[in-house]
């Protein structure tokens, strides 16, 4: 396992001083409501300017982890999700509590979501000479195949109206022209203004589509989750013995969370209810869900820490962000000169290596703080989100300016801000936009490339391509499948 | 029967922007135009039709496939939020804008860390309506988190 080789590195005074600090940010984001770990992940993006690659890997990848610590402290306790994927913990940790079983739920929930998070990447780092061998039989073909399959991928995503979610991912690859154009190198739809040449900048517009954005949510909550709920703190040994005993359904949620966290698009929300479902469904006593069976907190916590792992490899290996969260990270790594992507898996494999111990050790120090100090910071559900949104956007607005003291990046984030004020209010995919703007490139790239090789024929030929190609179409035809069974079944 | 609503002007500008650069890609050398021409019809298409929904009420009954939401849809992604909102949240949202727009005008005029200052007040006691203490304490404390941290910190002078 070549991440060990990393674990001195990343056991350094300064960098775990900065991975404490930032897993309680992780903590904070992650007990707000409404806010989770990409949005912690925006937020620190200033703070990585001065420092070295290896200290923002740390900053970023510890508070992503840590948010949803703290998310799980709020669905048991408050019956409020910190964020999407920890919907599922409300529907068993909030009875338990209620139960007076609150210490009980949190323990559980820790153990499982640092277990979950080092199975994930164990199985992220084993699969990574998978991934090299795979990834060096692949050519130009196959990347533009790769980039055609992660966009419609993006129609699993947008499941909630799949055809607007197509219009976003267009609209994302369209914004991925903006600047050089990858063949001659002649600035291409800038309309003139000097800004573009370098095209869109990947912070601007995610600070813009997530901080901004859900700034603008949070500015209309004109009243606190007020809570008078006190826990202890500390370990309940009843949630470790309960993880224990219930190791085979810990195992396979893991498995599960990882498998899905593969799949670029399809987020932790997926994970983590197709965990809770498997478990409800496997269990002698179904009844029991629902109303406080720590099973169903084991089987979401450990899915939903698992499925970083699985979203780390599309991410590293190919340069596709799983979801938004990844975007940002992909985002962070460019800033510092690394571009996820073969490179991570041959040339720059050490950072890969860091990357993936840093993130274990993360993992236990949220659980450790999170056990410490997670249910004190039920305090912050007080805080109205009309008062975070201000200090949220000034934090935006300072991270796209920061980054290169362009007026125009804070233009840029603005302006996606707006945009995505609306793309969330008439159902378009702000996920969609961030994952084709990302891809545009490659897309475009490797089919000029493919074009100059190996011609037309070179998509339809090579094997790799091929099976690409034919998961792509599966996945834009799924929904139409699916719906024709369900109704051949009514 | 046309219908003009801020849901068919926001997808009339997507289709704008579509139209636009389909357009600038005239002067372009074809194989430099390729990829964004491909990309830009296919989305020029769909804009269109989805303009076509939400300015006429009859297309949109229609095509009623094209509209369908399941449950199924990750992390609010891809859901119509709202339907219909009250005047007083629509000259909320506007508000909000507005407000934002002011800040970036600041931050151009001035700098970082006084268009902090000045905007995160103005939201705070005019806007939020909160007192005049938090008000002043929670914009300087902004203020001055960003100086320690960026300006003294990161050395980003251009902030100042």
């Amino acid at each position: 396992m070549g991440f060990l080789s990393q674990l001195g590195a990343v056991l350094q005074w300064d960098l775990m001083l900065i991975m404490v600090g930032s897993v309680m940010f992780g903590l904070v984001v992650g007990v707000l409501p409404g806010l989770g770990g990409t949005i912690a992940m925006v937020l620190l993006i200033p703070l990585t300017f001065g420092m070295s690659p290896e200290a923002s890997i740390v900053l970023l990848l510890a508070a992503y982890g840590a948010s949803n610590f703290g998310g799980s402290i709020t669905s048991i306790l408050i019956n409020t999700p910190g964020d999407a994927v920890n919907a599922a913990t409300t529907f068993d940790g909030y009875p338990l509590a209620k139960q007076g079983k609150a210490g009980m739920a949190i323990t559980a929930a820790m153990v499982c979501s640092a277990l979950g998070g080092l199975v994930g990447l164990v199985v992220l780092d084993l699969m990574i000479p998978v991934a090299r061998k795979l990834i060096l039989a692949f050519s130009y073909p196959d990347f533009f195949m790769l980039a055609v399959f992660g966009l419609t991928v993006i129609a699993a995503v947008t499941r909630g109206n799949t055809f607007r979610g197509l219009i976003s991912a267009l609209f994302g690859v369209l914004l991925a022209f903006v600047g050089t154009d990858p063949i001659v190198g002649g600035e291409r739809f800038t309309f003139g203004v000097e800004y573009l040449w370098d095209g869109i900048d990947l912070i601007a517009v995610i600070i813009g589509l997530f901080a901004i954005g859900e700034a603008y949510t949070l500015s209309r909550q004109h009243q606190s989750i007020a809570s008078d709920i006190k826990v202890e703190s500390g370990i309940s040994w009843e949630g470790v013995t309960a993880v224990a005993k219930n190791y085979w359904l810990f195992l396979r949620s893991c498995f599960i969370g990882i498998w899905v966290g593969m799949i670029p698009g399809v987020g932790g929300v997926v994970a983590s209810f197709m965990a809770y479902g498997t478990a409800v469904q496997m269990s002698k006593t179904p009844e029991k869900f629902g109303k406080g069976a720590i099973e169903g907190v084991i089987a979401v916590e450990s899915a939903n820490d698992a499925k970083e792992g699985g979203n780390l490899l599309p991410t590293l290996a190919f340069g596709i962000p799983g979801n938004s969260a990844m975007a940002v990270l992909i985002g962070g790594l460019m800033m510092h000169g690394l571009s996820p992507g073969p490179e991570m898996l041959t040339k720059n494999i050490d950072t890969t290596e860091f990357l993936i111990a840093a993130a274990i050790v993360g993992k236990f120090v949220a659980m450790a703080l999170g056990l410490m100090f997670g249910t004190r910071l039920i305090f912050l559900t007080r805080i109205r989100g009309s008062l975070m949104a201000p200090g949220i956007i000034a934090f935006g607005l300072v991270a796209a300016y920061g980054a290169g003291g362009k007026i125009g990046d804070v233009i840029v984030a603005a302006a996606f801000g707006l945009i995505s004020v609306f793309m969330q209010k008439y159902g378009y995919s702000r996920i969609a936009l961030i994952i084709a703007l990302v891809l545009g490139g490659l897309l475009e790239a490797s089919y000029h490339q493919s074009m100059t090789a190996f011609g037309v024929s070179g998509f339809f030929t090579r094997p790799i391509a091929l099976v690409l190609l034919s998961i792509a179409v599966l996945s834009l035809a799924w929904p139409l499948i699916r719906r024709k069974k369900t109704r051949a079944s009514a | 029967m046309i219908r003009i609503t801020e849901r068919g002007v926001f997808s009339s500008l997507i289709f704008l922007f579509a139209y636009v650069i389909l357009f600038r890609t005239l002067g372009l050398r074809a194989d430099v135009a390729l990829v964004p021409k491909m990309a830009g019809i296919i989305l020029l298409a769909f804009s269109g039709v989805q303009v076509l929904m939400d300015l006429f009420p009859a297309v949109r009954k229609r095509l009623t496939f094209l509209n369908r939401n399941s449950d199924g849809s990750i992390g609010g992604e891809g859901v119509v939020q709202e339907q219909d909102e009250a005047g007083d949240t629509l000259f909320a949202r506007y508000r909000f804008f507005g407000w934002v727009a002011a800040y970036i005008a600041l931050i151009y005029l001035t700098s970082m860390i006084w268009a902090t200052i000045i905007a995160l007040f103005v939201y705070l006691k005019w806007i939020n309506k909160e007192s005049w203490l938090m008000s002043v304490l929670y914009s300087l404390g902004m203020a001055l988190f960003i100086y320690l941290v960026f300006v003294l910190g990161f050395k980003l002078h251009y902030l100042l």
